[in-house]
């Protein structure tokens, strides 16, 4: 049917082309104008919608942007790690590792019960403070720091949604307890709170870096500015002997073991400068885990504790006469056979000779001699004397805590306190001050300060500090001389035998004092008696003094209370070990004699001990057992770490003196890496925690080979290659 | 064929016109930023959510194709079948919004979408329609009527307001107060006395109170509307964080893909609250070229209303580019703090669905009107009875 059109479809096209537009015909003129009043109307609105946003876009930028920058942006600092610690031979004995911390977003977690639940069990925590911490409307909770590698693997396999890992720099102490009073310890923070972290705290931490970083809705953080570098603290060394410090640790244990103490305490000092080689104190404290060792009455009391320490005080009432001129070494005191009435007190010695030289009263610890030479030179100057030896004022060494000890002023001291001062009571003093003094009578008269620190050097190594010892004249290099033959007195043998009698240091002369020290029993604030405290203090080689050493044994409930054979014994030790470490040679001849000495003294009281030195001695020869040399190794191996610093040497190949021998780290732990790199002669840098599985220089020998970075990990591979 | 009748020409003869370009390049314009800043304000959700940064991108150029579809369909062939259908339109419509209520799926509280596998329908897309659709055949039939209040104003009142209480009930305000709008403006340009509008209005005023102040959600939006800082962790915290967008995008935006907003803390930046996102990415901009091509495209829109074939097409393009202009006004209006919160997407722009098909059609239908495409022609036969079985053919009647 064709359609009806009025056109041929060409005309319509052209048409259409050409028509003008037409409006409404088919509504009326009314309605039209209504269409563009309400297109007028709607655009003006669209209009005040732009005006709007240009209210908020143009003008209420600053404000709106700095709403939206509060809210996305974060500034985290980054923590700069904290200076390592070093001893004396640049050994570490504080140092950093990274280790994961477990936190929560709570508002992510999705099951609180079973969450709750499952972390409780792999973290060891409590379910209940756990389950309210992550009930907590906020963005971020830390679950537990400073989490063991399987554990962390364990919350990684866990892979609960809102719970995360991070690694966060640990303050590790390699040795464990070894130092750890001088230590102390930083808290899980990197603040410094005992010991020398607190006390070099501000040195030790570094600058940490702001970086501002975008942070979700979900509290999230995205983006690490990478340039952002902390800066590290400064590493502090010290003049701690790594080995010496072991020595004296394990003297002063075994002498709270033998004797039932309460506690122990041993200082060696260098008497050439000052130096603190080592400062052991027992009850101990690891850093690593601090949080037990305040109980237990761990604290450093070398410098924390002062004593009244008895007679060993002689030989610097002594030392302090013969410089005033009041008397000469060959002055003859009478002794009073060992009891000696002034006014209503009666004086008494351990024996009753009956008259005495100096060098006498020192070696027979004559209490009555000692207090007649006092009367001779008078309390000012006695007073002066003490103050001049440091006594009654802090020595300033660089740690915490430290107690002046107390010199009361000699007026005072009233009728009785001149006698009382001359063999060590109504005063007290740290052993830290006794080391110094004795120490000086060991350098010639010269006083040096004690100190501890050795050279401080910046993140970009830069030295801050370089010791440069001082020293300051106490004594004149006569009357030292004149002491030091009295002080090896001490440990004559014969008749008229020296209370250190049968204590020798094999194959070296030294000399020293000793002191038993009644104390003061708390209840009754009267001198009570089995409370004692036993010292010894002396210093060694006696013919060119090297070192000083003190013993105090607090409180000794043993079958012994003589200073001499409490404290003794844990001295000879350490000056023996001391002595070896400090490569000074001992006299065959000497210790030859030294044994046949003390096999004599056994023989004659072998009715009394049961120990027959004769038949020690051949089967001593039978077994050809050598003298045990000490090494650092420690004997009580109670931990992986401990067990880790149990390792046999690597050699360096010598037969290319430029080539250096780099170890296969390979799944040791942190502790074992850094005792292992130390004995190759290489600096190794500790990226993360864990066992080691990549070295950044191939194992076996390298010229040159730098800073080697070694990176632990917690992964299966490490696993598995145990 | 002799005896042939010609049923009567409209008056004037109106020739159909091109396609209307800036209709169609304003839209296109408008699908191009929202498709553009839906990807850039999702990506982070996406890759969050579901893994795939692209996830919401090609969705929605998914939807962009089935919409290219609809736009076609609509605005080809012709448009006379929605008279016809508009009483059965409307019959669909408010069964289909009856059945949301009891067979709906439950979103944020609210029940309003009819969920056909992975795809979700909105009954009021398509209420919208065949409200619009009526109010055209209803008022361009009507003529002189539309000034009476029983034949004019009161059946049209009737039905927006079955529709706005079935809406209520989901509930959906938002949607309820453009069909009101939508109706009440349709009413105010066929030449409804104004006093009945105003009636209209008062007599809704205290049903609007008695709403907001008898739920306790509105209350708060309400009041939140007021003092949004009081409420920026609850009820307003969209609002709140949609002005922080904005405003921190300055003149000219972050950028694209650098807006910070979008790292969660603007909860659906690629739907509702989009012009946030164009408004940090692009800055003011951005939001001035959308709120630019949204006047070109109701300009066009009335353009196309002014010069429809009909009165029926007439009111058909304005009551669509109405929806348009009030669901854009009171979208950008929330979002800028202008207006309380309210769930609506912005048209073209926010992520699409089925809601985006539902308006490309309407802007095809827009499109078919502003062509101004003759009607097309239908032919009835006029049979007479010549006696016994014999029938004869009279004549043939064209009708519109």
């Amino acid at each position: 049917m064709p359609r009806n059109t009025s056109k041929p479809p060409a005309r319509k096209r052209s048409l259409r082309r050409t028509t003008k537009y037409q409006p409404g015909v088919v509504i009326s003129k009314w309605t039209r104008i209504r269409f563009y009043v309400v297109g007028c109307a709607i655009t003006l609105c669209f209009m005040g919608i732009g005006y709007r946003a240009y209210g908020i876009q143009i003008k209420g930028k600053d404000h709106y942007r700095d709403l939206a920058e509060r809210q996305y942006l974060r500034t985290i600092e980054v923590p700069a790690p904290r200076g390592n610690i070093y001893d004396r031979n640049g050994v570490e004995l504080a140092v950093n590792a990274d280790v994961d911390s477990v936190f929560a977003n709570p508002r992510a977690i999705v099951d609180l019960g079973a969450t709750s639940e499952q972390l409780a069990k792999v973290l060891d925590l409590d379910i209940r403070p756990l389950e309210s911490r992550l009930a907590s409307p906020r963005y971020f909770a830390w679950i537990k720091r400073h989490i063991t590698p399987a554990q962390a693997e364990a919350v990684r396999a866990l892979d609960i949604k809102g719970i995360s890992l991070t690694k966060e720099p640990r303050r590790y102490y390699p040795g464990k307890k070894l130092a750890g009073h001088i230590l102390g310890f930083a808290g899980i923070d990197g603040k410094g709170l005992d010991g020398l972290e607190l006390a070099m705290d501000e040195v030790l931490t570094g600058e940490q870096a702001r970086v501002a970083s975008l942070r979700d809705a979900t509290g999230k953080l995205m983006v690490d500015d990478p340039n952002a570098v902390p800066h590290a603290g400064a590493s502090i060394t010290l003049t701690i002997d790594r080995t010496i410090q072991f020595a004296a640790e394990r003297a002063v244990r075994e002498a709270v073991a033998v004797n039932k103490a309460k506690s122990a305490v041993a200082v060696v000092q260098d008497v050439r400068n000052g130096d603190i080689l080592a400062i052991a104190s027992f009850p101990d404290v690891d850093p690593n885990a601090p949080g037990t060792a305040a109980g237990k009455g761990a604290r450093n009391r070398a410098i924390t504790d002062s004593y009244e320490v008895g007679s060993v005080m002689k030989i610097f009432s002594i030392a302090a006469a013969l410089e005033a001129g009041v008397i000469s070494p060959g002055t003859v005191i009478d002794t009073e056979k060992g009891r000696y009435r002034m006014g209503r007190k009666l004086y008494r010695d351990s024996f009753h000779d009956e008259e005495l030289t100096i060098g006498g009263i020192i070696k027979r610890s004559s209490n009555v001699g000692a207090l007649k030479i006092a009367q001779m030179l008078g309390a000012p100057r006695l007073h002066k004397a003490y103050q001049t030896f440091g006594f009654g004022a802090l020595t300033g060494i660089e740690l915490p805590g430290e107690v002046s000890g107390v010199l009361h002023p000699s007026k005072r001291w009233g009728d009785l306190g001149l006698n009382s001062h001359s063999f060590g009571y109504g005063m007290t003093s740290t052993p830290l001050q006794v080391t110094a003094a004795m120490a000086a009578i060991g350098n010639n008269g010269t006083y040096f300060e004690p100190r501890i620190i050795k050279e401080v050097v910046d993140g970009d190594g830069h030295s801050l500090y370089t010791r440069k010892p001082k020293g300051r004249r106490v004594l004149s290099k006569k009357t030292s001389s004149q002491l030091l033959p009295m002080l090896e007195s001490v440990f004559e043998h014969g008749k008229v035998h020296g209370t250190a009698r049968g204590l020798f240091v094999p194959g070296h002369r030294v000399g020293g004092k000793t002191g038993t020290a009644h104390k003061i029993d708390p209840t009754t604030h009267k001198y009570g008696d089995d409370l004692y405290l036993s010292s010894f203090s002396g210093i060694a080689p006696i013919q060119n003094p090297r070192i000083a050493v003190t013993v105090l044994v607090d409180e000794p409930h043993g079958e012994e209370h003589y200073g001499g054979k409490v404290a003794g014994p844990a001295w000879t030790r350490i000056v023996t070990e001391t002595l070896a470490v400090l490569a000074i040679p001992s006299d065959a001849s000497l210790l030859a004699a030294q044994l046949e000495a003390k096999r004599k003294l056994e023989r004659r009281f072998a009715w009394r001990t049961g120990i027959d030195p004769d038949k020690i001695e051949r089967e001593r020869l039978r077994n050809q057992v050598p003298l045990q040399r000490f090494d650092d190794t420690p004997e009580q191996v109670d931990s992986p770490a401990m067990q880790d610093l149990a390792v046999e040497d690597h050699t360096i190949d010598a037969s290319d003196p430029g080539m250096t021998f780099v170890p296969d780290f390979t799944s040791m732990g942190l502790a074992k890496a850094l005792l292992t790199a130390r004995r190759a002669g290489i600096t190794i840098e500790l990226k993360g925690s864990g066992s080691a599985i990549d070295q950044s220089v191939a194992p076996g020998p390298t010229r040159n080979p730098g800073v080697v970075q070694v990176r632990f990990t917690t992964s299966e591979r490490a696993f598995a290659k145990r | 064929m002799e005896g042939r009748i010609k049923n009567e020409v409209p008056a004037v003869a109106i020739e159909s016109r091109p396609m209307d370009l800036w209709l169609l390049a304003a839209l296109l314009g408008l699908l191009v930023v929202g498709s553009v800043e839906v990807f850039s304000s999702s990506a982070v959700y996406a890759l969050k959510k579901h893994g795939d940064s692209l996830f919401f991108l090609k969705r929605q150029l998914a939807w962009l194709v089935l919409g290219m579809g609809a736009l076609v369909i609509g605005s080809s062939g012709n448009y006379g079948w929605l008279r016809r259908w508009t009483y059965p339109l409307l019959a669909i419509s408010l069964c289909m919004l009856v059945g949301v209520l009891f067979f709906g799926a439950t979103l944020n509280g609210a029940r309003r979408w009819f969920m056909i596998g992975p795809l979700s329908f909105q009954p009021v897309e398509l209420a919208k329609l065949s409200l619009i659709t009526y109010l055209a055949y209803s008022l361009s039939k009507k003529a002189d009527k539309v000034k009476t209040f029983s034949v004019g104003f009161v059946p049209h009142l009737l039905v927006c307001a079955i529709m706005m209480g079935l809406l209520l009930k989901q509930p959906d305000l938002g949607s309820s107060i453009i069909l009101a709008a939508t109706t009440l403006t349709m009413l105010f340009v066929a030449g409804t006395k104004i006093s009945y509008l105003a009636l209209a209005v008062l007599a809704a005023a205290p049903l609007a109170y008695s709403m907001i102040i008898g739920t306790p959600w509105r209350l708060q939006r309400f009041m939140a509307y007021f003092n949004p800082e009081a409420y920026k962790q609850g009820v307003a915290y969209q609002v709140v964080q949609a002005q922080i967008g904005i405003g921190s995008g300055g003149t000219t935006g972050s950028g694209l893909g650098l807006g910070r907003q979008q790292l969660g803390y603007m909860p659906e930046g690629h739907s509702d609250f989009i012009m946030s996102s164009i408004g940090e990415e692009m800055g003011f901009v951005g939001i001035s070229l959308v709120l630019f091509l949204f006047a070109i495209l109701i300009w066009r829109g009335i353009r196309a209303a002014l010069g429809a074939r009909d009165s029926f097409g007439s009111y058909l393009a304005f009551g669509i580019t109405l929806a348009f202009a009030y669901q854009a006004l009171i979208n950008t209006g929330v979002v800028l703090g202008i207006l309380p919160a309210k769930g609506l997407t912005l048209p073209f722009v926010s992520y699409g669905g089925t809601s985006l098909m539902v308006s490309m059609y309407l802007a095809g239908l827009l499109l078919n009107i502003g062509q101004c495409r003759p009607a097309k022609r239908r032919e009835r036969e006029l049979v007479n009875s010549v006696g016994g079985t014999r029938r004869k053919k009279r004549a043939v009647l064209v009708v519109e």
